[in-house]
């Protein structure tokens, strides 16, 4: 009985821990930037070509009308907002904000 | 010394309606065709476009759209009707990140330039990869960005190298010639009054380029909101353009293309609107508008002109290719 006890207890902290993990490989880090000056594709295309050097990055979607990109990155790596910024600024274009979404600095 | 700035300035403003009058070019009758043609929408399936970003025209009629986000090239007749595809993602030999300049040579090769590759392709008619040049870098032969392609008579190739400010010239086979033109920002007020001196031979962020009469080159000088006319050499000639939202005025000068008049029609990406000059600048016509009907554009980035005269536009942000017909009364 004690026996059959520690099993399932065993089995329950097996299951809440790989849920756990599970759930942390699946968050992202999303981040909304917004760049200065970012009017057309000829640009925007540099923008991308840029972020995409940022180690972690995953997607990004860019919105020209509004000025702003919304950057997806892989949860477990650290984004520093200085690399940002440089990508930024290597694409010719001044940041004029950062928001966190999603991931450890949203909170 | 009041009176006598005032004098000076009378005799500016004077000198300066006098260059004005004298060099306004006269209009010639011409009648752009509304409704136009057009072809796709948004999608990856074939004749759907996903960004076209750039378009060219070979010398059969046959229409070539740099599809920039689907990675590839399409080609389709004059009228729009799909013929093949070609490219994919990856950085692979043929294969695409960002495709972003088309030109054709006098065989009928097809040149494609990658902007994140920063790499010029070759291909024939059908999409065969035949050879490839260009790396990341700043160096004569290097590229950041590559958007612009254009071929003249003596089988050069030029580049303009977005992000290095400059344009390359090339030989066929990738050899370099030389290159001209760096990073020079021409202030929003002086752009607006068309005030470029000090600035000639320099670019903030130029685009495209073609070839016109007697191999003239004609660059896209984007954020100066300008076009610089060339020699085959890179000697400056001439320019036209300026900030505005009247005729002849730009904002941000992308797409351009020459007819066998020597004629110029240049994309007006943020005024959504495409202008037509003489080989001198001298503005002629405009047609467009932002929206999503028949004749309105949402941020050209191209234009080429087929053998029969007929216009194509690649409207961007509407995911379509869109024809005129201009007739000369």
């Amino acid at each position: 009985m004690k026996k059959n006890l520690i099993v399932a207890l065993l089995c329950l902290l097996l299951i809440y821990f790989s849920g756990a993990d599970v759930s942390a490989k699946d968050a992202t880090q999303k981040v909304m930037i917004k760049v200065e000056g970012l009017y057309c594709p000829f640009c925007s295309y540099g923008l991308e070509k840029q972020v995409k050097k940022i180690e972690g990055f995953k997607s990004v979607q860019i919105n020209i009308k509004e000025g702003t990109a919304e950057i997806e990155f892989k949860s477990g790596v650290e984004i520093s907002e200085k690399a940002i910024l440089t990508a930024v600024e290597d694409a010719g274009f001044d940041l004029d904000g950062v928001k966190w979404l999603t991931g450890k600095k949203a909170q | 010394m009041a009176n006598r700035e005032k004098s000076a300035m009378k005799n500016y403003f004077a000198i300066l309606l006098v260059t004005v009058v004298f060099t306004a070019c006269a209009h010639v009758p011409l009648n752009v065709s509304v409704p136009p043609e057009s072809w796709g929408s948004q999608g990856a399936g074939p004749g759907q476009f996903n960004e076209p970003f750039a378009i060219a025209v070979d010398a059969s009629g046959s229409v070539y759209v740099a599809d920039a986000r689907n990675h590839r090239v399409q080609k389709f007749t004059d009228d729009g009707k799909f013929i093949s595809e070609w490219g994919g993602q990856g950085k692979e030999p043929g294969q695409f990140e960002r495709p972003s300049g088309l030109a054709v040579d006098v065989e009928g090769n097809i040149f494609v330039a990658d902007y994140e590759l920063d790499r010029i392709q070759k291909f024939t008619s059908d999409g065969k990869f035949l050879m490839q040049w260009g790396s990341s870098g700043k160096n004569a032969g290097q590229f950041n960005s590559p958007t612009g392609l254009a071929i003249d008579s003596q089988q050069n190739i030029f580049v303009t190298d977005t992000y290095n400010h400059r344009v390359q010239k090339f030989d066929l086979q990738g050899n370099f010639i030389k290159e001209w033109g760096e990073y020079q920002v021409v202030s929003i007020v002086k752009s607006f009054l068309n005030f470029f001196v000090g600035a000639e031979g320099n670019f903030n962020y130029p685009t495209r380029i073609t070839v016109g009469l007697n191999n003239a080159l004609y660059v896209s000088d984007a954020y100066n909101n300008r076009v610089q006319r060339f020699s085959s050499e890179g000697d400056f000639i001439s320019q036209f353009g300026g900030l505005g939202f009247l005729g002849g005025g730009f904002r941000v000068s992308s797409g351009i293309a020459s007819d066998k008049s020597g004629d110029l029609y240049v994309a007006d990406f943020y005024n959504h609107r495409v202008q037509m000059f003489t080989a001198d600048g001298c503005f002629l016509t405009q047609w467009g508008g932002k929206g999503q009907g028949a004749g309105q554009f949402d941020g050209p980035t191209d234009v080429a002109v087929g053998p029969q005269g007929k216009v194509y536009v690649a409207d961007w942000g509407n995911h379509q290719i869109q024809t005129f017909k201009i007739k000369r009364d």
